[in-house]
Parts: C-alpha cells; structure tokens; sequence
C-alpha cells in the first residue's frame, strides 16, 4: 500500500479537477448531437431526470467508494472493490476501473492532439480562404496521417506525440500539477465557451448569404429547446438520456474513485460530489448547446444541421463558420474552440492517468515519476495503432475517397462505451448490494456538508442499478430502429390523403390522427428512400404546397414491445447492427462485404471490367477495415488481460505480506 | 425563439445555472473542508 499520503491541496482544487474530469469533448460535441438526434426539445425532460436519478447517485457511490478505500490506502478499483466485496471476481472487475481509463486514454489523447493542431492552425490562418468542402477535406488530409499540411513529416503522429508528453509530464508532479491544471484549465474552458455561447445565442440571420438565404441561428435554437413532448413515451429517448448522463459525468471509469481516494478520511464528499456535477451540467446545458448547433444551423441552415450533426463538425465546419467573421475574429474564435476543446479534455485525460499511477504506486512501491513515465508507455504503445491504424484510399485525382479509423472505433465503442456501463453496473450491485445499503449510505453521509434526503437510499439500492440495466440492454439488445415521419397536414382530409400516398409509397403503420399524419419506414431504407432533410422537405411540399417549416418532423423509434411479444410467441428477438451482439461479429461490415461480392459476381457475369475492377477495390477496402476492427478487439484484450494479470501479482504479494 | 422553446430555455437554464451557484456558494463558505 503507497507510503506517501498524497491529498488535495484545496477543496476548490479538487472540485475543478473532478469537474475538469468530467467536462469533456463530449459536453460541447456529443450533448448537441444527441439532442438534435433525440427529438430536440424531448430530449432535455429524461436528461434531467436521469441527472437525478442516476447520475448524481452515481456520483455519491463513486466518491464514496473511493474515499473508503483511500482510507485503506487503495487508490485504484482493483483493490477498492476488494476491500467492499468479499468474492475474488470484484478484484477482478475492478480491473476495468484502470483498463478503461488506458484504453480510452489511447484514443482520447489523440483527439485532444487533433485540438491542439487546430489552435495552431486557426492561429497561423491555414483555414483562410478555403471553402466549406476543403475545411471538411482538411481533416481528412490530417487524419491520413502520411500527408502533411505544416512540412512536419507524420504531423499527426507528432502532435500525438506533444499531446502524450504534455499528459505524461503533467502526470509526473502528482495531484498538484493536476490541481494547477485544472485551475487554470476549467475556468478558461467556461470563459472561452461564454464568448462563442454569447455569439451563438446573438447570430440571429445575420450569416444568411445567396447560397442559404433561410439560414438561422434561431431554429438551431429552437429546435434544441422545443418540447416535444409525444417523445416522452419513446425508449429510445430516454436510453440516449441516460447513456449522455452517463458519460458527460465520466461515470463507470474509475477516475472518480481514484481522485476521491485522496480526500481525507472524514471530508465532505456528498456536497463536493453534487458541486461538481451541476458544474458539468452548466457546461453542457448553457454552454455546450449554445456553440455548433445555432452557429452551424446560422451559416448553413437548420437542415444541413440535422442531416450532418455528429463529432467531425467540430473540426471539419467549425473552422469554416469562424471565417466568416473576418481574418483577424476567426484567428480568435479557431483559437478559443480549439483551447475549448484542449481544456477539456486534457482536464480529463489526466485523470486517466492517475488510477494506474496509483495502482503501481500501490502495489509496487513504484517512484510516481517512474509509474507516470510507464502509463505514458503503455499509452504510446496501445495508442499508436489508432493514429496509424486506418484505412484510405484515392481517387483518379490522388484525394482521399474513402477513410475509416477501426482501432479507434474499436477502442471508443468496446472501451469507451461497453465498458463503462458495464462497470458502473457491477460498482452499483457492489455498493449497494454486497456492501450494504445501511453502510454506503452511512459512507456517503459521513462529513456530509449537504443533507440527502432519505429517498436516495431508495433510489440507490434499485432506481439506479435498474436504470444502468437498462442502458446495457438497450445495447446488447438493441431492436432494429424504424424512421417515423410525422406531418401535420393542416385537416384531417388532407391528413387522409397524404397518408394513402405514404401507404402506397410502401410505409408502414400509417396512422391519421386529426391533422396529423404518420408513417414509418426501416431507418436504412428510410434513408435509402430520402438521402436529405431537402428531400424529406420536397417530398411533404409536394403533398402539401403551403408547408410550413415546422410541419414535419423524423423521430426513430425502436419497438421494444414488439420485440418482447415476438420473442414470447416463439419468433425470436430481431437485432440492431448497432446492438453489442451484432457488433460483436462484424454483422454491418459482412453484410457490406456479402452485398459487394453479389454485385460483383452479376458484374463478372454481365462482363464489366470496369465496374468489377471499382468492386473488388470497395471489397478489399472493407476487408482491411474488418481486419483492422479485430486486431483492436485483440489489442483491447491483450491490455486487458495485462493488467489482469498486474493485479493477480498484487493479490500474491499481499497474499504473502500477510502470511 | 418561439414560446414554448423559450418556456423550456429559461425553466432549463435557471436549474442548472441556480443548482450550480448554490452549491458553489455552499463550497466557498468552507473552502479548507478536505484540507
């Protein structure tokens, strides 16, 4: 157990480290994004309510098991679970409280460096003078890590490089440094965040141009904070909620327990723990959705928002958008998101670090110089292969046609998704259930600066688990997803005809409730049938002339009940290939791959060389891709079952100590 | 912004923003409690 009896150097300090831990990328990227994709408005009510009734208990059980087994002189999950349960399998899920934190560490350095390029970038005025398609092609270029835009062979590897020495360093001065750090970092981020919210909230239709006469930052705006409340009843809905308050939060990962080790045995943690979330929460609520969605949908209108929202905005629109406010603002405003973004997560990724520090320090008496220095290793070394590990290929013209990232993919979704809910599940059956509700609760109330209602014991012992049970089967077994086009088409007569026109175009469960019309579709052919918002648009405007611009929505939906009722009268279980079983077996990219090689058989046969030739290229490109996806699952389980193995040594070595 | 969306903003934002500076003040009152 570590000698040295590292604490906070102030509760300020820890509270801005926990928050800087918390606040991510994800708050300014993911949060919008999954509003946008949930209904707007619909989506805020479940993600408050989730904020309560899951995140902050979460939060309570993290700080409190890592302050009782700080007390005990465990720093790291590993040994922290062992400490609350009995049985040799916690020590061993606990694993996941270190491994998590490296894996993600791997590719989440990597995007902070893509950051940390950018400032550099928006500073020089590399993004000067080019358009909307060669700021998106900018990033593309940056990712082929091969090409370089600075002169710097391999730039994107370097930068990788900065970034991971930057951390590692950092890592080395022990919770001081990450306590300066956050001290400087999270109250930039917000200051940062302010100007670009402010602007976002005061753009009104000023970048309306020739090109997008109706762009407006106002339906970004309104559509993220109109309710609509029929979503309510949508799962959908309420899993996207639960799974953002999961992850905005850094839940399951384990940093948490680890910081909250080194709070002193009797501090407050319940009101520290509440303080720092609500700092999250603003940065998300107020902040986060106040910056891409108003200024993308104020440049290029509400449609191209809701047809292109998701994280490559960040870096392929964003530094396009800033243009448009003249040379000298946008070197400004490249500047202030970027350093928005590297706040936010260096913040974080420092706190990645920290629990394999303390694991070694723990349990090997290793130097803290020593075992920051071994993390920056491991992460250099499993991190590698996301930067290199991606797939590209050209066109006749030599620009990229196609680029994917599957160890990086592979890393976020097994890592950096699975993997968290499935540990926060295990610590909440832990906490609650194993090492009892009467002292958890006793543990999260001892030095309380806040009185928890009593409620929360409730809440604790079955809302919480109940709703992260949830999540995990709302991926493991995720239904496919249906793509339902709501129209409001003024009367009921109108509603009438435009939903036999639906029904002979082939939609599903139209349904005429007063002026209002619905069908749906399978989201993949829904897609295939309207490529564009634009389209969706023309296709209503030709049913219904006058339209106006609220008269239609998209809302996915996946029926849950119809896949009970199929799976209890004996007709199976139908699956998402966004579900964790059929992700587990490549199920997209061998239907991909199936597809391609039917079309090239008919090709060969009909005698098309050219066509055939195009064909086996696609089919050999999708092939790497699978490929690439299993040697990160395979990098994943070697980490894995490395520290697993690390821990086993230590349970030997304090098996003896105690002999 | 239309009504409703302005009715879910302001409810919205003054939760978060009221919850956050609350327990903010709360914290500074005894800024050396895990000294």
């Amino acid at each position: 157990m570590s000698l040295e009896k590292e604490k906070w150097g102030s509760r300020l300090g820890l509270i801005l480290a926990m928050a800087g831990n918390a606040v991510g990328l994800g708050n300014f990227l993911r949060f919008p994004v999954q509003a946008v994709q949930n209904g707007g408005g619909a989506f805020i009510i479940p993600y408050l309510i989730c904020f309560l009734l899951m995140g902050i208990p979460l939060l309570w059980i993290e700080w409190a098991m890592g302050r009782y087994g700080g007390r005990k002189g465990n720093h790291s999950t590993p040994f922290i679970f062992d400490s609350m349960g009995k049985r040799a399998v916690w020590k061993y899920l606990g694993v996941f409280g270190i491994f998590t934190n490296v894996a993600v560490a791997c590719y989440y350095c990597y995007i902070e460096s893509w950051t940390l390029s950018y400032m550099y970038h928006s500073v020089v005025g590399t993004f000067a003078d080019l358009s909307q398609g060669e700021s998106a092609y900018f990033f593309l270029k940056y990712i082929d890590a091969g090409q370089s835009s600075t002169g710097i062979p391999y730039e994107a590897v370097v930068f990788f490089l900065v970034c991971l020495g930057l951390n590692t360093y950092i890592l080395s001065t022990g919770l001081s440094g990450i306590e300066k750090v956050a001290k400087i970092g999270v109250p930039m981020l917000i200051l940062f965040g302010l100007i670009l919210a402010i602007r976002g909230l005061t753009l009104g239709t000023s970048g309306a141009s020739t090109a997008v006469p109706d762009a407006n930052a106002w339906d970004g705006i309104n559509f993220l904070w109109t309710p609509q409340f029929d979503s309510l009843s949508n799962p959908k809905v309420w899993l996207a909620a639960a799974g953002q308050i999961f992850f905005t939060l850094s839940l399951g990962m384990g940093t948490i327990h680890c910081y909250a080790s080194y709070v002193e045995s009797k501090g407050d943690i319940a009101l520290n723990a509440t303080t720092s979330g609500f700092t999250n929460e603003f940065v998300e609520v107020v902040l986060g959705s106040m910056i891409v969605i108003p200024i993308a949908a104020g440049y290029l209108g509400i449609d191209w928002v809701l047809d292109n929202a998701g994280f490559g905005m960040a870096f392929q629109t964003m530094p396009y958008l800033f243009q448009q406010w003249g040379p000298i603002l946008a070197k400004f405003a490249g500047f202030f998101w970027f350093g928005l973004l590297f706040f936010a997560g260096i913040t974080s990724s420092l706190a990645m670090g920290t629990p394999w520090i303390g694991f070694l320090k723990d349990e090997f008496k290793v130097p803290h110089k020593k075992a920051a220095l071994s993390f920056g290793l491991v992460v250099l070394m499993f991190g590698l292969p996301t930067v290199l590990g991606y797939v590209v290929d050209y066109d006749s013209n030599g620009r990229i046609s196609f680029l994917s990232q599957p160890i990086f993919d592979e890393y976020d979704y097994w890592a950096g998704t699975v993997g968290l809910v499935f540990f926060a599940l295990a610590e909440a059956i832990l906490f609650a259930w194993i090492f009892g509700l009467n002292k958890g609760w006793e543990e999260i109330n001892l030095g309380s600066d806040m009185w928890i209602p009593s409620v929360f014991k409730v809440v604790i012992l079955y809302v919480t688990p109940l709703m992260l049970l949830a999540v995990f089967t709302g991926a493991l077994l995720t239904p496919p997803t249906t793509s339902v086009l709501h129209i409001s088409a003024g009367s009921e007569q109108k509603a009438m005809a435009v939903g036999s026109q639906l029904q002979k175009e082939g939609f599903e469960e139209v349904a005429v409730k007063g002026g209002m019309v619905s069908g749906a579709l399978p989201k993949s052919e829904f897609k295939a049938r309207f490529k564009t918002r634009a389209e969706i648009k023309s296709w209503v405007q030709g049913q219904i002339p006058a339209l106006s611009k609220e008269a239609y929505r998209v809302e996915e939906t996946q029926d849950w009940a119809q896949e009970f009722s199929n799976l209890f009268s004996g007709k199976g279980w139908n699956l998402d290939n966004s579900s964790l079983i059929k992700k587990a077996v490549n199920a997209s990219e061998n239907q991909e791959i199936e597809v391609l090689e039917a079309q090239l058989k008919q090709s060969e046969a009909f005698k098309q060389p050219l066509e055939s030739e195009k064909l086996k290229r696609e089919i050999a490109l999708k092939r790497e891709h699978a490929l690439l996806l299993n040697v990160g699952r395979a990098l994943l389980l070697i980490l894995f079952a490395g520290i697993a193995f690390l821990v086993y040594l230590a349970h030997v070595k304090r098996k003896k100590i105690r002999e | 912004m239309n009504t409703s969306a302005l009715i879910t903003y302001l409810i919205t934002q003054t939760i978060v923003i009221g919850y956050t500076v609350y327990y903010f003040w709360k914290v500074l009152k005894k800024p050396s409690a895990n000294k």
